[in-house]
């Protein structure tokens, strides 16, 4: 069997993208398939080839594949009992407990393991029970299990296989049952499947999560091994026989501290290879022990070696190769001839020593110290640590040294994994722009080289502010990029007052790093400082001065300082437009710039204006194919998008994907934006198909390349949840907002605007389920996370006039709808559909209420806005034009209500088809009124 | 009675409890067992054939409780069933494939389909492997593999199933059916 085709020996699973491409591929015609494959080959050949396999395949129409026959033969052979030769089937002893045993699963030295079932008092359940081969302790073990089994069955986890029941059998040997797992053992599963090494910390990292989740409930493991963790069909693990040796050896309540006899009894419940020095010590286990365990593991499922080997089981061998030994660094032991085990990893000897040598080899090997108290403190900071590893910041366990702290930063910018972070580039670009200032100030020579010297000297400068990551410079604490930004610029504060031309020079470069971390106020601060510097300088600057008004102006924009933000763009624009004329990127730039200020202020149609013309200039500068003009593409189609024109902003944003499919590397980001911008349009637009694999592409592109924690990730997976309920897949949108809400807590915490809108999502998603009241607590928690005057806040009233109105609290609806609808005027206008859809409420429950006139009006003019904003013939049409007619039933006017009710009945019957009860309801109400008119 | 069991778990599943799939499998596999098993026992060798689809739906009346759950618990029921159905078939063609290494007793009846099936252990298996891989990345694509193929469920069947369109169950399936050829393709 052929593994990935694709793979060279450090990439990452490259399945997923493939995929994802594969996925795109096959909605190509052949031209444009041909033209997609291609771009691929020339960015990465092997990637090429794999992706013309797959499509070749594709193609086949060969009867491969073919369902198996199913003929006579096949079902008896299928579905007969199992044949003699299976010989457990002889040994299944009799019932045990209310438990039938069905087949032997599996037998070791604690005993045999047996699928059973129970099928009593209307209870229906399987899982495999565990029979003890213990004689004379058994009483003992019995009295402790029966203490821990309250703590035990309440550890619900989906990583821990649960414990169900436990008792003595009739011949008197106990026995314990455990949620049966179908699944294979960790490192058979990781060697079969040839996960590489990031899949298999990936795999490692949920069942520390679940050791962690153990650990909150104070309960350890004890005897963490690959035996005792299954992988199961979906790839998720889970943990077997938790807390079970604990029972098996403690004699007493009282914990046991350290006595050689202890270890000494008939049995012990640990494995050698798999034991902690505190366990063949006979010392207290704790979760540090669990830990320990953890570093064996991950050590063999990066390695395929066991950290430790005793020769044999006798006291002297145990404490030889677990408490004395230091374990091999995992690096050192991959051997050139582990061919084998590399493959299994999917990757070389060479590849995989350079892959585990530093970090990881130094988080395996603290989870590995022989004293308790020297390991992780918990499973969180190993699970935080290999994240840390994973995103390329600087891991704990690492002893700290220079070499170190300047590699990792560099790969870190390299990812440009913040904008707070992308200091280098900014460097880069400063060089370019002291050239361009050379050239438009300085026309005299000597100028030009006085320029070149003081370019020099500030270069000097800024490299003091941004590599300032030496330890033996910061007292050898690791710093975070933005702490190292904070004292550089510290230190070299006293210099710039000494040499004015060179500060401003610096000042310009170090607010804008301040503004991408996100600082605004200190980035405000910086600029207010350039700006006056520049402004005493006897020869004026003005290319430093348009750019110090711009950065001004866009934190004062970042602020919500608007009126002062206008002020400072326009005369930025201003100052560029004088030094390089209309027609240059700055001015592009900078008109970006005043476009988001007026987005930010409220001013959609100012903010079209401008983009167009951004775009134009653009084009006139670039051509077609340019990142820029996909930029100023993209720009305008979402603000078309904002003010409803989902039809208008479609088109843009393809000419935008495409684009940047072309011109854009496959990882880049731009690339994710447009994928789950058109996804987002698409389904605005009631494409669902087409919109769900956009933003599964997306969401590939996105884990591949960032991981699943990032705060992209989130909006994506909120928008596809969203997608996948109006599908009617509550499940998989349940989980998708979830995951989606546990990345927005941990990086934005409770009260943030994407907290609350997720929050409002779920609430929904509950509502749309029937749960009306979790619901409610969820839109409640909402309206508290979003600030005062966010625009979300409208959504989330309106949602509570639903549930109001379910209730039939018509007078509480109506209070929430007016509010929704006075809030939704003032953030989106009179014309956006959110306020045609308060209104259209509005309407229905003003009719409940009796209140026709008023329910009219307010009905006609929420039909006003549908059939502004939508297409003719959607679906969502009907929305209105039911209530309407209905309505005006009521009101005896069935002539007219007839005319809105076929149109009603007319659209659904196209877009759901004759028999969806949507269009049945639409069609009962059309026969009422035509029965009566 | 079993069927409060699935249709709680059923349930549960609706609400996201992903477990609660795994917990449900070995059920319907004991279920749909033992009804072609009752069926064959009732009306012998020669008796008329189930078809997969007429087993699922009999698993289906006599494990849920109808007024418990919606429409669509109907569809991740069927999901459910595929699973199952899949362990069933590679369950047996382990056996299968170990009497022929083990030279254990072979089945004397050797009639037309049986004769046409001599390799089809190891290529239920090499399918199963494969769709072990595909689920690694692509879970869906592998339930659906496990629909059309294993179950042998129409694509109308396997779109209630997977709750998406008949479009993209289309597909996915020429998507599924690409991954698979490929990943058993002798390199």
């Amino acid at each position: 069997m052929s593994g990935p085709t694709a793979t060279g020996p450090d990439a990452e699973d490259p399945r997923v993208r493939l995929d994802a491409l594969f996925d795109a591929a096959l909605d190509l015609h052949d031209d444009a398939r041909e033209a997609f494959v291609c771009a691929i080959d020339t960015e990465d050949a092997a990637l090429g080839r794999a992706l013309r396999e797959l499509l070749r395949f594709a193609a086949d129409t060969s009867e491969a594949l073919q369902p198996p026959q199913t003929g006579p033969a096949r079902w008896r052979s299928l579905f007969e009992a199992s044949p003699p030769t299976d010989d457990s089937q002889h040994a299944l002893p009799e019932r045990i407990g209310v438990w039938q045993p069905l087949r032997r699963i599996g037998h070791g030295g604690m005993g045999t393991v047996y699928l059973v079932e129970r099928n009593d008092a209307g209870f229906h359940q399987t899982g495999a029970l565990k029979l003890l081969r213990l004689g004379d302790e058994s009483d003992a073990f019995l009295e402790r299990f029966a203490r821990e089994r309250q703590i035990l069955a309440s550890l619900t986890h989906p990583g821990i296989a649960r414990l169900l029941d436990g008792g003595r059998s009739r011949d008197g040997r106990p026995y314990l049952v455990m949620e049966y797992v179908e699944g294979e053992a960790l490192d058979r599963a990781c060697d079969r499947q040839r996960l590489d090494i990031d899949a298999r910390i990936a795999l490692f990292v949920q069942i520390a999560e679940a050791v962690a989740h153990a650990h909150r409930n104070l309960i350890a493991h004890r005897d963490l091994k690959p035996g005792n963790i299954l992988v199961g069909a979906d790839g998720r693990p889970k943990l077997l026989d938790f807390g079970i040796a604990k029972a098996l050896t403690e004699t007493s309540s009282e914990p046991q501290h350290g006595t050689q006899t202890n270890t000494h009894t008939a049995l012990r419940a640990f494995t050698p290879d798999y034991a902690t020095p505190e366990q063949v010590l006979g010392q207290p286990t704790s979760t540090a022990t669990d830990l320990y365990q953890l570093g064996l593991l991950l050590y063999e499922l990066l390695t395929g070696h066991r950290a430790q080997h005793a020769l044999d089981t006798s006291q002297r061998a145990l404490e030889d190769a677990i408490c004395r030994s230091e374990p091999v660094r995992p690096s050192e032991r991959i051997a050139d001839d582990d061919s084998e085990r590399c493959a299994a990893r999917n990757t070389t000897p060479g590849a995989l020593r350079r892959k585990l040598r530093g970090d990881l080899d130094n988080i395996v090997l603290k989870a590995l110290r022989k004293a308790p108290e020297r390991r992780y403190e918990s499973a969180i900071a190993l699970i935080d640590d290999l994240e840390r590893w994973r995103t390329g910041l600087p891991v704990r366990a690492r002893p700290e040294s220079w070499r170190y702290r300047g590699g990792k930063f560099l790969k870190r910018n390299a990812w440009a994994v913040a904008a707070g972070i992308a200091i280098f580039a900014l460097l880069a670009g400063y060089a370019i722009t002291a050239t361009l200032q050379a050239q438009a100030i300085a026309r005299e020579r000597d100028r030009a080289q006085a320029e070149t010297e003081k370019t020099r000297q500030t270069l000097a400068l800024l490299k003091r502010v941004f590599l300032l990551s030496d330890p033996r410079e910061t007292g050898g604490v690791p710093l975070s990029a933005r702490q190292a930004l904070d004292a550089g610029w510290e230190s070299i504060q006293g210099e710039l007052d000494r040499n004015p031309e060179i500060a401003v020079e610096v000042l310009a470069v170090v607010a804008e790093s301040y503004d991408r971390a996100g600082d605004f106020r200190q980035a405000r601060a910086l600029f207010e400082r350039n700006l006056s510097t520049l402004r005493k300088l006897p020869q004026p600057q003005p290319l430093l001065l348009a750019g110090a008004q711009r950065g001004h102006g866009r934190a004062l924009s970042q602020l919500a300082e608007y009126d002062a933000a206008d002020a400072e763009l326009t005369a930025a624009l201003a100052g560029y437009r004088r030094l390089f004329g209309a027609r240059h990127e700055e001015v592009a730039t900078t008109m970006i710039d005043i476009a988001q200020l007026r987005v930010r202020r409220g001013d959609q149609r100012g903010a079209e204006a401008m983009f167009r013309d951004v775009l134009a200039m653009r084009r006139g500068l670039y051509g077609e194919r340019h990142p820029l003009v996909a930029e100023a593409l993209s720009l305008l189609a979402m603000t078309l998008r904002q003010q409803g024109d989902y039809a208008g902003a479609k088109p843009l944003l393809e000419q935008t994907l495409t684009l940047r499919r072309q011109i854009l590397p496959a990882q880049h980001p731009d690339l994710r934006t447009s994928l789950s911008n058109l996804a987002m349009i698409r389904s605005d637009l009631g494409e669902y198909d087409a919109a769900e694999s956009l933003y599964r592409e997306a969401l590939a592109g996105m884990q591949a390349s960032l991981g699943n924690t990032h705060p992209e990730a989130a909006i994506v997976m909120a928008n596809l949840g969203r997608l996948l309920q109006s599908r009617r897949d509550y499940a998989g949108a349940r989980a998708l907002f979830e995951d989606a809400l546990r990345i927005r807590l941990a990086v934005f915490g409770e009260h943030h605007p994407m907290t609350a809108e997720n929050l409002n999502d779920i609430g929904f998603l509950l509502s749309e389920n029937g749960d009306a009241k979790a619901a409610e607590r969820f839109y409640l928690r909402a309206l508290d996370a979003y600030p005062p005057d966010h625009k979300g806040r409208g959504a989330t009233v309106f949602n509570l006039g639903r549930l109001a109105e379910n209730r039939s609290e018509y007078a509480a609806a109506e209070r929430r709808y007016r509010e929704a609808l006075a809030l939704q005027r003032r953030d989106y206008g009179d014309t956006h559909d959110r306020v045609g859809a308060d209104l259209n409420r509005l309407g229905i429950v003003l009719h409940r209420q009796g209140r026709l006139d008023e329910a009219e009006i307010s009905m006609r003019q929420a039909l006003a806005i549908y059939r502004e904003r939508l297409p003719a013939g959607h679906q969502r049409l009907a929305v209105v034009l039911l209530p309407l007619g209905e309505l005006l039933i009521d009101r005896k006017r069935h002539r007219e209500a007839e005319a809105l009710l076929r149109e009603a009945w007319q659209v659904r019957r196209d877009a759901l088809g004759e028999d969806d009860p949507k269009t049945v309801d639409a069609a009962k109400a059309l026969a009422r009124a035509r029965d009566n008119g | 009675m079993p069927s409060d069991d699935i249709t709680r778990l059923l349930q549960r599943h609706h609400a996201g409890d992903r477990e609660a799939f795994d917990r449900m499998v070995p059920l319907v596999y004991d279920q749909l067992k033992a009804i072609a098993h009752r069926q064959l026992v009732r009306d012998g060798p020669r008796g008329p054939l189930l078809d997969t689809t007429s087993l699922v739906q009999e698993a289906y009346l006599q494990l849920v409780d109808e007024d418990g759950v919606d429409w669509q618990n109907r569809g991740h029921f069927f999901a459910i069933c595929a699973r199952a159905m899949r362990r069933i078939m590679i369950d047996d063609a382990r056996r299968r494939l170990a009497g022929k290494r083990g030279g254990g007793a072979v089945d004397a009846t050797l009639d037309a389909d049986a004769v046409a099936d001599a390799t089809e252990p190891e290529r239920l298996l090499a399918i199963d492997d494969a769709l072990r891989k595909l689920a690694a990345f692509n879970p869906r694509l592998a339930q659906l593999v496990e629909c059309r193929y294993f179950a042998g469920m129409t694509e109308e069947e396997t779109a209630e199933a997977m709750q998406s369109s008949l479009r993209t169950v289309q597909r996915d399936w020429m998507r599924a059916r690409a991954w698979l050829l490929q990943a058993m393709d002798p390199p």
